[in-house]
């Protein structure tokens, strides 16, 4: 420790040579705070911060630094380094990225130090090492990344406007975003839900509302600076500062389709999953996206919201004609224009007899009022609030029809056993088994023998409940909340399967052929196949496959059919 | 044949055969669509025992595939046809021929077919599918009342002949 004397002479020093010191850093902080940076500024100004070459050369001699154009007696440019360095570190410490608001001064200090040093790649490099660290391993949940992810935009928008240093650290994250396979999930989720956390929600709020600006960014050529050194010279620098936090996002992809499948996709089961549809705000989040995403887009979204307000309408009509009878169920149907909702997953579900036929008088009312027009029930979609009353217990639940069936059956007759519901279901006994788990988990149903199940009396619940909790552990969590609707990967398998029709065609009559060759020709008349473009490397991994499975056979660069 | 004129002539008036360019033009268009819309229907129906596909990115010009038919002295055997579309197609008839060469009473050494349906009896309602059906069947079904392969006509009536010759026959020809 030096003397205290020297240490007062060197701390006049670093406020006479680096005012930033004294502006910025140090008015944030609590005074034991700044105390310590006191003393770790002392310390790192004696041991290192002129261990560099201003310190080795003779300070006697009178030569200009090549930094500042001062004489060494007068150079700042050992201090703006520490500085730079010292803010550098605690910026990672600090984890002042993900905190903007709070590491202003931090921020505006490496600002500064930018301007005087030549230490932007120095930066770029730590800063992307510690957000590889930090970030881009299994460890860390989709929506973490994009949080953090959304805060690095923020904060380096700010140190830099031009935008090259985002470009540059986040290349990273952005890679390994998309290979993640939630990450559109993610995005669309956030973008939606509205609360506490979803900045990406006030984001499409914003820029709905400062969608006008544009014009007045035209007059401030006079303000124009050219792009720094490091600046990738193909890309157009009005893109890079044009683009905002969800412009950056969507372009992790490159295509706004995917983003919009994704959406229409989360709709549908939004709109499917609840009983009550709050349609005004689902509009309002339309409308937005609408903005961002153009309206063609989004064309299916509209019509999607229609049907269920439609519905509404239309169910209202039909409970006014039906008074309540003797049955009182209520059925309130959703009507679906299919061709414009996501194709849904496949189940078969046979309903009970009582709910069929409430179906079909729904169905008659229907075609009385829409005349021509019949409706296609999907059973295995929708909710159905239940009241259960076993023994002195009264259960008020909202299931999928599915374990509402199975409940139902156990009404009739308290044993089953798997086979039997599978004849009166019509359900695969796998999946069965698996949905039967909830009921069990409810504490109403238990296995008695292997694939008997038996209902639990209300008298017993409390013996069996010990029982029971065991199963609780087995089940999903997600159980409920599964998607009803074909996977987007589900559904572009099936679209690669309209090509390879087109692809088996080729090669019985072409022999064989390389990809481009392949891509080439399906481009060419397979277009108007169903499904979208299929990009080459698509193609490569859909052969692939087709050659693990050997219906295809690789000879050199060329696919060929396997010889029968 | 009210069916192979082209409704475009049929119906212009104008007997100084008002500018043929733009028709052409159009027509080709019209064509392609045609063949287009066949191609896809094809690929959906993927029929057993016949395929065919662009050769290249020219849409006039196929290749076909077609398996000899089960219980016939053809059974085994793969023929490769080429198909050529004229402009005027579906009103006039593809010319259709076969590459692989092939030892039938129907079929000349060059490959050439003699099915009516491909001459007098074609109609716009037929399309590639019902073509290559129609040649596949012809493979077991031969008419030998008017023969373009003497030698085949003859021997057709002896089975097992025929087919000791057939397919030596084929065996030194189907890789060329």
């Amino acid at each position: 420790m030096a003397k205290k004397g020297e240490l007062e002479a060197c701390w006049s020093k670093i406020n006479y040579a680096f005012p930033i010191l004294n502006g910025t850093i140090f008015t944030e902080c609590t005074n034991e705070e700044f105390e310590d940076i006191q003393e770790i500024v002392i310390n790192l100004v004696f041991f290192n911060v002129f261990d560099n070459e201003y310190e080795n050369s003779d300070m006697g001699e009178d030569v200009m630094c090549s930094g500042c154009w001062n004489d060494y007696s007068d150079c700042n440019c050992a201090y703006i380094v520490k500085v730079f360095h010292d803010t550098n570190r605690k910026l990672m410490e600090l984890q002042l990225l993900e905190r903007l608001a709070d590491s202003q001064p931090a921020v505006d200090d490496i600002k500064l130090c930018l301007d005087k040093t030549d230490l932007r790649p120095t930066l770029c490099k730590n800063l992307q090492t510690a957000l590889e660290t930090r970030l881009l391993h299994p460890g860390v949940n989709t929506s973490e990344i994009l949080t953090a992810y959304v805060s690095t935009i923020r904060t380096l928008r700010h140190l830099d406007p031009s935008g090259v240093i985002l470009e540059t650290v986040t290349k990273p994250v952005r890679n390994y975003l998309r290979n993640r396979e939630d990450t559109v999930r993610s995005v669309v989720s956030s973008l939606t839900e509205d609360g506490v956390g979803s900045e990406l929600a006030e984001e499409l709020a914003k820029f709905a509302a400062d969608g006008e600006d544009d014009l007045e960014k035209e007059d401030l050529w006079d303000e124009w600076n050219p792009d720094p050194v490091d600046a990738d010279p193909k890309a157009n620098s009005s893109d890079r500062k044009a683009s905002d936090i969800i412009s950056m996002l969507v372009n992790v992809y490159g295509s706004k389709e995917l983003f919009v499948n994704e959406y229409r996709t989360l709709l549908a089961d939004r709109i499917l999953g609840q009983i009550v549809i709050n349609t005004e705000k689902e509009i309002r989040y339309l409308e937005l996206l609408k903005l961002r995403f153009g309206e063609s887009q989004l064309h299916f979204c509209e019509v999607m919201l229609k049907d269920i307000y439609d519905s509404k309408r239309l169910n209202a009509l039909i409970h006014q004609d039906n008074t309540p009878d003797d049955s009182q169920i209520v059925c309130n149907g959703k009507i679906l224009s299919a061709q414009f909702w996501p194709p849904f997953k496949d189940e078969s579900l046979e309903l009970p007899d009582v709910i069929k036929q409430l179906l079909e008088r729904y169905t008659k009312c229907f075609e009385a009022l829409k005349g021509n027009r019949t409706l296609n029930w999907i059973p295995h979609l929708g909710n159905v609030v239940l009241e259960i009353e076993i023994g002195q217990k009264t259960l008020d639940l909202v299931v999928s029809p599915f374990n509402a069936t199975l409940i139902m059956h156990f009404q009739d007759k308290p044993e089953w056993s798997l086979e039997e519901l599978h004849q009166v279901m019509k359900v695969p006994i796998t999946i069965l088994r698996r949905k039967i788990t909830y009921w069990q988990s409810m504490g109403l149903i238990t296995e008695k023998s292997a694939d008997y199940y038996v209902l639990v009396d209300g008298n017993d619940a409390n013996k069996s409940s010990v029982a029971t909790s065991q199963v609780q552990e087995m089940i999903c969590e997600d159980e409920e909340s599964e998607s009803v609707m074909a996977s987007a990967h589900d559904q572009r398998e099936g679209e690669l399967q309209v090509f390879w029709s087109y692809i088996v065609g080729m090669l019985t009559n072409l022999d064989s052929l390389p990809l481009d060759r392949i891509h080439q020709m399906l481009k060419m008349f397979a277009s108007q196949a169903p499904g979208t473009e299929c990009s080459i490397q698509e193609l490569r991994q859909f052969l692939d496959t087709k050659v693990r499975t050997h219906q295809l056979v690789l000879q050199g660069s060329m696919y060929k059919l396997p010889k029968t | 044949m009210a069916q192979n004129i082209n409704p475009h002539y049929a119906s212009s008036s104008n007997p100084a055969k008002q500018n043929e360019d733009t028709i052409k033009l159009n027509d080709n268009h019209a064509v392609s669509k045609r063949l287009q819309k066949e191609l896809m229907e094809l690929m959906r129906c993927s029929d057993k025992g016949i395929s065919a596909f662009p050769e290249s990115e020219n849409l006039f010009k196929w290749i076909g595939t077609i398996h000899g038919p089960e219980d016939t002295v053809y059974e085994g055997h793969k023929y490769k046809l080429s198909l050529e579309f004229p402009n005027s197609y579906p009103y006039a008839p593809p010319i259709v021929k076969f590459v692989t060469p092939c030892f039938h009473p129907n079929v000349d050494t060059c490959g050439l077919i003699c099915l009516d349906i491909l001459k007098d009896k074609w109609t716009a309602l037929y399309d590639i599918r019902t073509v290559l059906i129609s040649i596949q069947s012809l493979l077991g079904e031969p008419n030998t009342l008017s023969p373009l392969n003497q030698q085949a006509s003859y021997l057709w009536s002896n089975q097992p002949a025929y087919k000791k010759y057939l397919d030596e026959f084929y065996n030194k020809n189907k890789d060329s």
